[in-house]
């Protein structure tokens, strides 16, 4: 049976290009613009959905995404909005949270049982026994949920992209499209965005019989394009707002992160159900969702129907009704007194006006699954109460409810507005407005058509006020008409079933029951009944919760308050927030060299570094192994471009480095290296690298790879603050560095430079600038891996040829290039902790035991303010060195495992590998203080439970002394 | 969009308290305030990002680059150069301010005008943006450290197929 009503001018149908498409197995056609529950409700089909809890048929409610009682899965998409996303051919849909298919869905004796099911049951029923938990659980979380997660489906890169404007209107109803036109007109950049699929908002479907209604849109609408610097959005919503006027705007393809410099919200109001026995039947909706059935799909909502009101709106609503063919066999008006202009209008009509009455129940028909009568009673507005003593039962197929309208003011909130509730209005409206926002219609309190047009203007005008643009200034009147929302629209039931929370089958009674059980604050009130918490995110239920709660306690609406509204304010997909990411990654000079020869890269920090160079027939851990015995027996080379290096000059650079670093700098002599260690404000051990100094005004330093952007950053920040005659220059990129390590790197590196003796001369700390095949490279004697060893630094463009110089002159030694995996072995061994490996974002020195690079003496250094404080205190740990005896490699412990005493933690052990130097496990661990002689032993626990044995030893473990290990 | 790799374009970079009137002495015109950037000559480019330096590009066929290089082996008090080593890319065509804007938050088109820089980030990068020519003759100027160089080519590459096979917002 079609429901389609005869063409009308605006409809949002286009007849000529009819669709066909599946739901529940049988095939539907409906038109183009038509949304799936539009075509479906058309085909005669009002059970749509199943309730998330008792599995309660469901039909329309609000038809604008307010409510979540038709979701569907196209068997790629899950919980598809059907009231709002357009048909497509050739769709094949289900309702989700079935099973066995909507009409008969095995769960619906979930209904049966509701009494026994109230909100929080499953709080207090199922956490005793415990050992039935793990079964109870089982059985909730197969019932929980709505739609099935797709574990295939498609990736979809959305689109993510930063936009600007001077002004963001948010809502394109007639209060949102006057503003974006007068903010138009003055020139500025405006963006109007509305998450319908066309403009107008209610213009589309309110007082549509109504000519000055469709004359108003259509002039509004050839304003709108009429202006270049003003751009429409439509389908998307605003899902948020951030500090200074960042804004997300949510469409199907993606995700537009806007920076406004001002904003404009005329988001409208949510229509609120009244709330009485079976409000959640089929083809009980609210009269704003008839109203769109009717104009812009052209479908009537139900043959022969009722409305059941509170305002004004009921009036338009059953009005629209009549003058679309729809029998109307009753008006319910809970309000006893009422001076509505549009009633005697109805009554001409021939339509019957219950004034002071309510629908106590609706009464369904067959399988619950429409309307089949109503029962009127007179209510008692003042406490709330139906005279069931004086009933009329109506006969209708259908009902359309109104009884007020809640703000949608959740980006106003999100923005820091300060709302107040208006007893006149019945409704929150905003009291303070944060610079640069405004807001403007029925959010704002503003119901009649001409005042939201004239506030509309207004807020333009004010928007362009803030942006230092000439505006002029316009007064709306008051609000004059009777009051929008009725204060307390809440029909008593016995047997209940008279809901609030659509999304989660929360009735009256429950909003009582949890008052009574001392859960009598909004925010409480609202994670034990979990109303607003399902998708709706209270959009059509908060308003109710709120005035039962006020009216439970006693007190005025303003004092009960709202709960706390967060971005997002509408359920986003998570693909919209992944989109696509950026993870920069740096390579260095040599990348393309470490490719060819099979390296295995990993990354650090930012860097692409390899970990070792695989080779045929080895495993890794062979491999790590020879690549460390390379460097033990002979010699090995690693590319350590990757490490952070500032260049400090100035004739306060050595003051500089005093301040910056815990050691001396001040005496340091040219042509050294110095082991240099810098703290937070806190004594926590931040980096720690290498100063060389090259002249009296110029340091070279080296920062660690991952902490390179980061110490130089504070390096930055302290100069602003110290104003010292220095310049910082990151030279990090710009220079590569190669390390040549192991017992024969002297013989090879002597082989490449033209002064022998220079190379000889170098000791260990020495640094100097030398000509190594015709390139100057600064070299640095460091023995971070081995004691013999040099660290060559040298433009990014000449890194190659250096390297490919120290392979070839290698060759002889059996030289082998190594990655950082065996570079970890090797400076394990030689026992250097490394930060952020081996201390933690509360280390201190003291505990790491590296005070021989603290300078106390010194009159400042950042850090040493606080190290003087902790140096009072009682050591809790210390950082040792340890070998383990006879343990096999699964036996072994792990990074991290825990050091017990007496069953008791006392420590963590923070590094660990096998020696192949030395053929046992070393490693290093934070014990306790009395621990930490050497020969103590320590127990660790494995991740098995075992507890392992470990020895303190004194750190080098390798040491290498005349050509020997 | 077009994208070209113009790394091979010599650069000098200068920093210090003295770096401003070094170069005017070595006959460069400077930009008056920083974030800012002059063509210098035909085929030289001076980009200032601070009161106190300066990076120095010569196009195809400039020679102030190697004239600078030679000067400032005099280390000059209060005068620092900076070792440079960037990738250089310039973009170009009609797409070009969509896939910027999809990897840049501010707002270029904005940002960008009267010769000014941006040093900002850029797909997560610290980068330095500027804008040359004007109308459809414009192009854009991205340097960022060479290190990045795969990256940031595979980025713009990937934006730019983006905003070719899908739909705009």
């Amino acid at each position: 049976m079609s429901k389609r009503l005869p063409s009308q001018n605006g409809e949002w149908i286009n007849r000529e290009k009819p669709i066909q498409f599946s739901f529940e197995g049988k095939d539907y056609s409906g038109f183009e613009g038509d949304t799936i529950t539009s075509a479906l409700w058309a085909s005669g089909e009002q059970v749509l959905g199943r309730s998330f809890k008792y599995h309660r048929p469901r039909g329309v409610l609000s038809f604008a995404n307010h409510d979540v009682n038709i979701m569907m899965s196209d068997g790629e998409d899950t919980n598809i909005r059907a009231d709002v996303v357009p048909l497509k051919a050739g769709m094949k849909l289900k309702v989700v949270n079935t099973s066995g298919g909507v009409k008969h869905d095995k769960k619906r004796w979930l209904d049966k049982i509701s009494a026994i099911l109230p909100v929080g049951f499953y709080y207090k029923a199922f956490h005793s026994p415990r050992q039935l938990f793990p079964f109870w659980e089982n059985i909730i979380r197969q019932s929980a949920g709505l739609g099935e997660v797709n574990f295939h489906y498609p990736r979809v890169t959305k689109n993510k992209t930063n936009q600007f404007t001077d002004v963001l209107v948010i809502g394109a109803g007639v209060a949102g499209l006057s503003a974006a036109i007068q903010a138009a007109k003055a020139g500025v950049s405006v963006v109007l965005v509305d998450e319908n699929q066309q403009v107008g908002g209610s213009l589309n479907e309110g007082y549509t019989g109504d000519d000055e209604v469709r004359s108003t849109l259509r002039a509004l609408c050839d304003d709108l394009s009429q202006y270049p610097n003003l751009t429409c959005i439509t389908s998307a919503y605003v899902a948020g707002y951030y500090t200074d006027h960042y804004l997300p705007i949510i469409s199907k393809n993606g995700m537009i992160r806007m920076r406004a410099k001002s904003v404009i919200v005329a988001t409208g109001a949510f229509e609120q159900p009244p709330v009485f026995r079976n409000n959640d039947l089929p083809a009980v909706m609210l009269s704003t969702a008839a109203q769109r059935l009717i104009h812009r799909y052209r479908v009537k909502p139900f043959e022969k129907g009722l409305v059941f009101t509170a305002n004004q709106q009921g009036y338009r609503a059953a009005l629209d009704m009549l003058k679309a063919g729809i029998e109307l066999v009753a008006l319910v008006d809970l309000r006893k007194l009422q001076n509505e202009p549009l009633a005697d209008e109805l009554v001409a009509l021939g339509v019957t006006i219950y004034t002071g009455h309510c629908v106590y129940e609706a009464l369904p028909s067959a399988n619950n699954f429409g309307v089949k009568s109503v029962i009127v009673c007179p209510y008692d507005e003042v406490n709330a109460t139906p005279d069931i003593t004086k009933p009329t039962t109506i006969e209708c197929d259908g009902v359309a409810m109104s009884a007020g309208w809640s703000p949608a003011a959740a980006l106003l909130y999100q923005a820091g507005t300060k709302m107040h509730f208006d007893d006149k209005l019945q409704q929150f409206v905003p009291q303070q407005l944060p610079a640069g926002v405004f807001a403007a219609g029925k959010v704002n309190g503003v119901y009649s058509l001409e005042q939201r047009q004239l506030d509309g203007e207004r807020a333009g005008c004010e928007a362009l006020k803030y942006l230092k643009v000439a505006a002029g200034e316009i007064v709306v009147p008051a609000h004059a008409e009777t009051i929008p929302s009725h204060p307390y629209p809440m029909v008593p039931h016995p047997k209940a079933k008279n809901f609030i929370d659509f999304d989660e089958d929360i009735q009256l009674k429950d909003f009582i029951n949890a008052a009574q059980e001392g859960f009598d604050n909004i925010e409480l009130m609202k994670r034990f009944t979990t109303v607003g918490m399902g998708p709706s995110q209270g959009k059509h239920a908060n308003m109710n919760a709120i005035r039962v709660l006020a009216r439970i306690r006693n007190l005025p609406i303003a004092k009960v308050g709202s709960t706390t509204s967060r971005p997002f304010y509408h359920p986003t997909p998570l693909g919209h927030l992944a989109g696509y990411s950026f993870q920069p990654y740096r390579q260095t000079a040599l990348h393309a060299w470490h490719e060819n020869a099979n390296a295995e890269f990993g990354q650090v920090g930012p860097w692409m570094r390899p970990a070792y160079y695989k080779k045929a027939g080895l495993t890794k851990q062979e491999t790590i192994a020879e690549e460390v015995l390379a460097v033990r027996k002979s010699v090995g080379l690693i590319d350590v471009s990757t490490l952070g290096k500032i260049e400090v000059h100035g004739t306060q650079a050595a003051e500089f480095l005093e301040r910056f670093y815990t050691g001396s700098f001040a005496s340091q002599k040219i042509g050294t290296t110095r082991y240099a260690l810098a703290l937070d404000e806190a004594g926590v051990m931040m980096d720690d690298g290498i100063a060389a100094r090259m002249a009296e005004d110029c340091f070279y330093l080296t920062i660690s790879t991952t902490n390179a952007a980061m110490v130089y950053r504070e390096m930055q920040r302290w100069q602003q603050i110290w104003q010292l005659d220095i310049t910082l220059i990151n030279v990090t990129g710009a220079y590569a560095a190669i390390n040549l390590a192991g017992l024969a790197s002297n013989e090879v590196l002597t082989k490449l430079v033209k002064d022998e003796a220079m190379i000889q001369q170098l000791k260990s700390g020495d640094v100097a600038d030398l000509t190594v095949q015709e390139m100057p490279v600064r070299v640095i004697r460091v023995g971070f891996v081995s004691e013999t060893a040099f660290e060559m630094h040298v433009p990014v463009n000449q890194a190659m040829t250096l390297w490919l110089a120290l392979l070839e002159a290698g060759k002889p030694y059996k030289l082998q290039a190594f990655g950082t995996e065996a570079q970890r072995i090797l400076r394990l061994e030689k026992g250097h902790a490394l930060i952020g490996h081996d201390t933690d974002g509360l280390t201190n020195p003291i505990e790491a035991d590296v005070t021989f690079a603290l300078n106390m003496q010194k009159s400042f250094f950042i850090g040493q303010r606080s190290l003087k404080i902790i140096q009072k205190k009682p050591l809790n740990k210390k950082l040792v060195a340890f070998t383990l005896s006879a343990v096999s490699p699964h036996q072994a412990p792990l990074e991290c495992n825990l050091v017990i005493e007496h069953g008791e933690i006392t420590g963590r052990v923070t590094s660990i590998a096998f020696s192949p130097t030395l053929q046992k496990y070393i490693g290093l661990a934070y014990v306790q203080p009395q621990q930490s002689v050497a020969s103590s032993t320590f127990e660790i626990r494995t991740d098995s439970g075992d507890l392992i044995k470990a020895v303190v030893v004194k750190a080098p473990f390798v040491n290498e002394v005349q050509g020997t290990v | 969009m077009n994208i070209s790799n113009v790394n091979e374009y010599l650069r000098f970079g200068i920093k210090g308290s003295h770096a401003a009137l070094w170069l005017q002495q070595q006959g460069i015109t400077t930009p008056d305030s920083a974030n800012h950037w002059v063509q210098s000559s035909q085929s030289t480019m001076v980009l200032r990002f601070g009161q106190g330096e300066f990076l120095i590009e010569d196009q195809s066929g400039g020679q102030v680059v190697a004239q600078l290089l030679a000067a400032s082996q005099a280390k000059p008090l209060g005068v620092y150069e900076v070792p440079r080593a960037d990738a250089a890319f310039r973009l170009s065509g009609e797409g070009v301010e969509r896939v910027l804007a999809k990897i840049c938050m501010l707002d270029i088109t904005h940002e960008l005008q009267a010769n000014a820089l941006l040093m900002t980030q850029v797909a997560g990068v610290s980068a330095v943006l500027l804008k040359e020519g004007s109308g459809e003759q414009s192009s854009y100027r991205l340097w960022c450290d060479v290190s990045y160089q795969a990256y940031m080519l595979n980025t713009l590459s990937n934006m730019t197929s983006l905003i070719e096979t899908s739909e705009p917002n």
